[in-house]
């Protein structure tokens, strides 16, 4: 049984996969630590779900509105030049998350699963290490309107 | 005054240590190094990494700066932070990178 949170993450997920900027391939809940070989990755994770009911207190009528938090984050390593320079893990990682953005907004739906995707914010973080390692982290909402007593279909 | 920098030949000689090759510097002989490769996990254990650095005597290399290429054993490195005297400034420890694209 899946149930419509599932299907849209996996549709969230489908959606990113195959972003051509994303050379070192698109995760879900990696648990290897991601090496110099696995440059401009992507790994996805579901953070949280919350919801807010509507309607009576009927279960058969009442509407639940979902909320998912997924995040998107962007995993880079830099490069140093005969000058002593690497570009920063912003910059490396923005051209993947304007192609990936571009491809989830191509249908903000989730092939009619979602009320809409929305992007709310995003965190950089970067550490010296062989090539600086970077995470560019964007938190994308997911609504989702579900019947209380039915988490299978969307309503 | 001892000069403890007098050994890093021998160290050499007996395979306790290795040599870097100055790739800017035409018919460069290079200076030996001590290499180590640490591995660490960081950014919260998501990233596995090498921690890649060199020890020399500061005499043979007094001029290395960022940015600057080395080959070591084949593969080619950047200098990625300034080198750092250590103790007497006889000895000095540098940062380094693997070369990528």
């Amino acid at each position: 049984m899946t149930t419509l949170i599932d299907q849209a993450v996996d549709a969230f997920v489908a959606s990113v996969t195959g972003t051509p900027e994303a050379v070192g391939g698109v995760f879900e809940d990696r648990r290897q630590a991601f090496t110099v070989d696995d440059d401009k990755a992507i790994e996805i994770n579901l953070r949280e779900a919350d919801s807010q009911a509507f309607g009576d207190n009927s279960p058969l009528r009442s509407l639940v509105n979902t909320v998912l938090q997924v995040e998107l984050a962007i995993y880079t390593r830099a490069a140093m030049d005969s000058a002593g320079v690497e570009l920063p893990a912003r910059k490396l990682a923005n051209p993947i998350w304007a192609s990936a953005h571009a491809r989830l907004m191509a249908d903000p739906t989730l092939g009619g699963l979602a009320v809409r995707v929305r992007w709310r914010r995003a965190s950089w973080r970067a550490e010296s290490a062989d090539g600086t390692a970077g995470w560019a982290t964007h938190t994308y909402e997911i609504t989702l309107a579900m019947r209380e007593h039915n988490l299978l279909a969307p309503q | 005054m001892f000069d403890p920098s007098i050994f890093m030949g021998v160290f050499e000689a007996h395979g306790l240590a290795t040599r870097a090759v100055r790739t800017a510097v035409p018919g460069d002989t290079g200076f030996v190094v001590g290499f180590v490769r640490p591995e660490d996990l960081i950014l919260g254990e998501a990233v596995h990494t090498a921690q890649i650095e060199i020890e020399y005597a500061t005499a043979d290399a007094p001029a290395l700066a960022v940015g600057e290429s080395l080959t070591i054993g084949g593969t080619a490195y950047r200098v990625q932070n300034a080198p750092r005297k250590q103790g007497d400034g006889t000895f000095s420890r540098a940062a380094l990178q693997e070369a990528r694209a």
